[in-house]
C-alpha cells in the first residue's frame, strides 16, 4: 500500500500550527519513502534534540547526511535511500548575498548592516522565504526522487505563505527607489513626520539609522533581481502539480478548526492539499455503554475517574475528528498517541503504519 | 513542591502579570485564566495578547480580537497589541496629525523597518502597557490588573532587554523617560510579576531554562514564578496494587468491576504513566531553578473555553 496514496508526488511539504508534530511525521513520511524505494530527502528546521539524535541529525549542518544506513540498523529494509538535512535559515540568506554581491567589499558591508541582521534573523518571513529557496535550488538538482520540506516552527500555519510575499513586497517597494536613488538626507526631506519619527530613532538606536537604511538598500541592490527571480521559480514550485500539502494537526477543535482554515486558504492560492494528518489523536478504548462505577476501593474509585475523563476527551476528539473527515474531500489520517515521546525510528513507524490506512476510526 | 490554588493566588494577586514561555506550552490559556479569575472576583481588568495568530476567539466566544480594549464579560476587557496599530496610536499622540501619520504608518515599507528597527517596537508595545498600567479614573487607577499573554522566548527577551538597553544609549528626551517609566514598572516585585510557562516536555524544559538565565543575565527584573502546565495525575503511585494490575496481574476487585474492558483500560492507564513517568524525569532538570515553582495539573476538556472554566473551577478557585 502506498503512503497516503502519494506516489505521483515529488515534493510534499508538511504544513500546520506549531507544536503539532509536523517533524515527527515529516520524518515518518520520509522513512516510509525510502522503504518503498524513492531516493528521499526531509528538509527540516530544528527539531526536537531526541528526534534528531534518532535520525542521526545531530551535529551535521547544511549538507545533506544519509540516514540510510540508520533505518537498516533499525531492522527496517528500505529499497531507496533516506536523506536529512537541516537548513540554517541565516546561513541560506547570506548565501544568496555571498552569490549575487557584486564584489567582496559589498558582501560585507551588507552581511555587517544592522539592518540587514535585523531582517535575517528577526523579521517573519525570513525563515519561510530561506526553506522555499532552499528547496527550490535541491528540486532543481534533481538529485532525489521526493522531497520532504518540514515546514519551519511559526506559529501560524499562513505565514509559511503570505511571509515570503510579505518579504518580497518589502523589496518590491517603490520606496526603496527613493533611498536608493536620493540616499539619505534628501529621503530624510521627504515626510516631515518620518524625518522627525527617524530622528527620535536614531537617538534610540545610537547609530545613524536613516544613512543605514538607505546604505542597505543602495548595497541590496545587486542582489534584488536574482532573489526576485528565486522568489518567482519558489511560487512556480508550490503550484506545480507535482507538489503537495500534507496539513498536520491536533486532534482538538480548535485546531482542527485551524486546519480547515489553512486548507481553505491553500485552496484560495490554488495549492493542492493531499491529505491531513491528526497527530496525538486520543483513541476511544471503551466502546459504548456507560462505564461501572465504584465508592469503597480507593484507587478503584480513582482509576474509575481518569478512565471515565480520559474516555470522554477521546469521543469529544474523535468526534471531532469525524467532522473534519466530512468536510475535508482529502483523507483524513489518524495518528494515535503513542506510549511515550517519539525518540527513535522505532517510535516512528507507529505513524507510517497510521498513515498507510486512511480514515482509521475508532 | 507547593500544591496549586494558595501558592497561585499569590502570584496572580500582582497588579501587572507577564506571561510568557515556549509556544504552545499554555501562555494564552494560563494568561488568559488569571485575567478572568481577577475580573470574577470583582477586578477591572485588562487581557492583552499580542499576537500575529490571537487565541482570544478561542477562548472566549463571540470575541474578535482587536486593538482597542473591548470587553469580553464584566470587568474583563481584551485587547491584542500590535505593532502596527500601536504605532499608528504612538504617532497620533507624538506629532498630533492623525491623518498624516495614518498614511506614513501604513505605508508598507515604513512597517517593515520600522519592525525591522532595534528597539522600536518594545518602546512602542511596552509603553502601551505602561499606559495601560498608569492610565487614571476620577483619580484611581482605571484598570484594577493587567495580564499579558506576552510573545513567545526569544521575543519575549528582546522586549525585555529594551529597557535598559535603550537608557544606555540615551541619558534623557521623551525616549529616555518612557524608558525609564518601563524600567521602574518591570523593577517592581510588589506590583509586577513575570511568569513563565512551562509543559513538562524536551523542549520547553530546556527553553525555559535558557529564558530564565537570559532575563537573569540580560536584564534586572524579578521573575515572579515558573508554571509547570498539563502535570498528568498520579492515580495510584501511593499503592503497590496499581502497578501490579498495570503490570498484568490479576486484582480481584479492579478486574470483577471493570469486567471485559479491564484489558483496554489497563492500556489507556498504562499510556498515561508511561506519560507520567517521563514528565517526572524531566523535574530533576528544573530542580536547581530557584525561583518559585507552580503546578498545574492536566485537565481532561475537549474545547477552549470548557478548559478555560474549568482550569478556574479546579485549579484558580
Amino acid at each position: 500500500m502506498t503512503l497516503l496514496g502519494l506516489e505521483n508526488h515529488r515534493i510534499l511539504i508538511v504544513g500546520g500550527s506549531g507544536g503539532v508534530g509536523k517533524t515527527s511525521v515529516s520524518a515518518a513520511i520520509g522513512i516510509a519513502s525510502a522503504i518503498e524505494g524513492y531516493r528521499t530527502l526531509v528538509l527540516t528546521i530544528d527539531p526536537a534534540r531526541r528526534l534528531a539524535n534518532a535520525l542521526g541529525l545531530d551535529g551535521i549542518g547544511a549538507e545533506a547526511a544519509d540516514v540510510t544506513p540508520r533505518l537498516v540498523e533499525s531492522g527496517l529494509a528500505p529499497k531507496g535511500t533516506l536523506h536529512a538535512m537541516m537548513l540554517d535559515v541565516e546561513n541560506t540568506l547570506n548565501r544568496v548575498v555571498e552569490r549575487y554581491a557584486p564584489d567582496p567589499q559589498t558582501k560585507q558591508r551588507i552581511l555587517d548592516n544592522r539592518l540587514y541582521q535585523n531582517i535575517s534573523t528577526r523579521l517573519t518571513g525570513s525563515q519561510e522565504y530561506a526553506s522555499m529557496q532552499r528547496l527550490s535550488e535541491i528540486a532543481a538538482e534533481g538529485t532525489y526522487d521526493r522531497i520532504i520540506l518540514d515546514t519551519p516552527p511559526s506559529t501560524h500555519a499562513l505565514d509559511f505563505l503570505t511571509a515570503p510575499q510579505r518579504l518580497m513586497e518589502f523589496f518590491d517597494s517603490k520606496l526603496i527607489q527613493i533611498f536608493v536613488s536620493v540616499g539619505g538626507r534628501a529621503g530624510r526631506g521627504l515626510f516631515r513626520v518620518t524625518d522627525v519619527f527617524f530622528r527620535a530613532l536614531e537617538r534610540l538606536t545610537g547609530g545613524n539609522v536613516i544613512s543605514e537604511i538607505a546604505d542597505f538598500f543602495r548595497l541590496t541592490e545587486d542582489v534584488l533581481e536574482p532573489f526576485r527571480t528565486q522568489s518567482d521559480r519558489a511560487d512556480a514550485l508550490l503550484r506545480d502539480p507535482q507538489t503537495t500539502f500534507i496539513v498536520v494537526t491536533g486532534p482538538n477543535q480548535h485546531q482542527l478548526d485551524d486546519a480547515l482554515r489553512f486548507r481553505r486558504k491553500l485552496d484560495e492560492l490554488r495549492i493542492a492539499v493531499s491529505a491531513f494528518v491528526v497527530n496525538r489523536w486520543l483513541r476511544p478504548v471503551l466502546g459504548t455503554g456507560p462505564l461501572p462505577t465504584a465508592s469503597e476501593d480507593d484507587l478503584l474509585v480513582r482509576l474509575l475517574d481518569w478512565t471515565a475523563k480520559l474516555e470522554r476527551v477521546a469521543r469529544e476528539q474523535t468526534d471531532a475528528i469525524d467532522r473534519l473527515q466530512q468536510s475535508a474531500g482529502v483523507p483524513v489520517h489518524r495518528v494515535p498517541v503513542f506510549d511515550a515521546d517519539i525518540h527513535s525510528i522505532e517510535g516512528l513507524t507507529g505513524i507510517i503504519e497510521a498513515l498507510e490506512r486512511p480514515g482509521g476510526g475508532a | 513542591m507547593p500544591s496549586s490554588q494558595a501558592d497561585l493566588s499569590t502570584l496572580f494577586d500582582h497588579r501587572l502579570l507577564i506571561f510568557t514561555g515556549k509556544g504552545g506550552v499554555g501562555k494564552s490559556l494560563m494568561s488568559a485564566g488569571a485575567a478572568l479569575r481577577s475580573a470574577r472576583s470583582g477586578k477591572r481588568t485588562l487581557w492583552v495578547e499580542m499576537s500575529e495568530a490571537p487565541k482570544g476567539s478561542y477562548l472566549f466566544s463571540g470575541y474578535t480580537p482587536k486593538y482597542d480594549p473591548a470587553e469580553i464579560e464584566p470587568n474583563l476587557s481584551a485587547m491584542n497589541l500590535l505593532l502596527k496599530p500601536a504605532i499608528e496610536e504612538y504617532l497620533e499622540i507624538v506629532f498630533k496629525v492623525p491623518l498624516l501619520t495614518r498614511r506614513i504608518a501604513r505605508n508598507s515599507l515604513f512597517q517593515v523597518l520600522t519592525a525591522a528597527l532595534p528597539g522600536l517596537e518594545a518602546l512602542v508595545t511596552l509603553g502601551k502597557i505602561w499606559y495601560e498600567f498608569e492610565r487614571l479614573y476620577r483619580g484611581a487607577p482605571y484598570w484594577d490588573r493587567i495580564v499579558v499573554d506576552a510573545p513567545a522566548t526569544g521575543h519575549a527577551l528582546s522586549l525585555l532587554r529594551f529597557p535598559q538597553a535603550a537608557l544606555d544609549i540615551v541619558g534623557s528626551g521623551p525616549i529616555a523617560e518612557r524608558s525609564r517609566d518601563i524600567d521602574r514598572m518591570l523593577r517592581d516585585p510588589a506590583r509586577t510579576a513575570i511568569v513563565i510557562v512551562t509543559l513538562l516536555e524536551d523542549l520547553p524544559v530546556e527553553e525555559s531554562r535558557e529564558l530564565i538565565a537570559s532575563i537573569r543575565q540580560d536584564t534586572p527584573y524579578p521573575l515572579a514564578g515558573l508554571i509547570e502546565n498539563a502535570v498528568l495525575p498520579d492515580i495510584g503511585q501511593d499503592d503497590p496494587r496499581f502497578a501490579a494490575w498495570l503490570a498484568g496481574q490479576p486484582d480481584e476487585s479492579i478486574d470483577a468491576v471493570l469486567g471485559d474492558r479491564a484489558d483496554a483500560v489497563r492500556g489507556r492507564l498504562r499510556w498515561l504513566e508511561a506519560w507520567r513517568s517521563q514528565q517526572l524525569a524531566l523535574e530533576p532538570r528544573l530542580a536547581d531553578i530557584d525561583i518559585p515553582r507552580f503546578r498545574v495539573p492536566w485537565l481532561p476538556a475537549g474545547s477552549e473555553p470548557e478548559l478555560l472554566e474549568l482550569l478556574l473551577r479546579e485549579v484558580l478557585r
